[in-house]
């Protein structure tokens, strides 16, 4: 937990919330150009 | 580059990727457009084989950019799987259903995971070889 704000979740846990997010980004939009420009 | 150093996936720079590649550019740019009736072959089951080889690469390149993919081995098992399965439920329900782009075929189904197969099995050859030819 960071300090003081003990409902926001820990950094750790927050980097690998942003690290699935652009993944999933990228899944997302990697997808979108095989399927129209393929 | 990591893969340099140990010798592990080359991603951009493997020789299956790239022979797939090469073979995707020539049915794109000199077999289709020549073609005068539709092929169910070069229109679509040679791509949907075509599509993990080719993909899969990629996107494991950008997983290890973000940081999500620990090491630079081949591609694993349940990578081409959770792969195949994502890209089948995409390219064959989601897109025609929803974004109206793409036809749903069974085959393609087949065709994208056995091109997983083939390659995963590829993969874990050309992995092997060095280790043969050192014995």
């Amino acid at each position: 937990m960071l300090p003081g704000l003990p409902f926001l979740p820990s950094p750790h846990w927050l980097v690998l919330a942003l690290k699935t997010l652009a993944a999933l980004g990228f899944i997302w939009s990697a997808n979108l150009v095989i399927l129209y420009a393929c | 580059m990591p893969a340099e150093r140990t010798g592990g996936f080359g991603y951009w720079r493997d020789p299956l990727f790239l022979t797939c590649l090469g073979i995707y550019a020539v049915n794109r740019l000199f077999i289709k457009p020549n073609l005068h009736h539709y092929s169910p072959l070069f229109h679509g089951h040679l791509n949907d084989t075509l599509t993990v080889p080719v993909a899969l690469p990629i996107y494991l390149f950008a997983y290890r950019l973000i940081g999500l993919r620990p090491d630079d081995a081949p591609p694993r098992w349940w990578e081409v799987a959770l792969h195949v399965a994502v890209w089948d439920v995409f390219f064959e329900w989601f897109g025609p259903h929803y974004l109206h782009h793409g036809a749903g075929d069974p085959l393609d189904n087949f065709s994208i995971a056995g091109g997983g197969v083939a390659a995963w099995l590829l993969w874990r050859l050309l992995r092997m070889r060095p280790a043969l030819r050192a014995t």
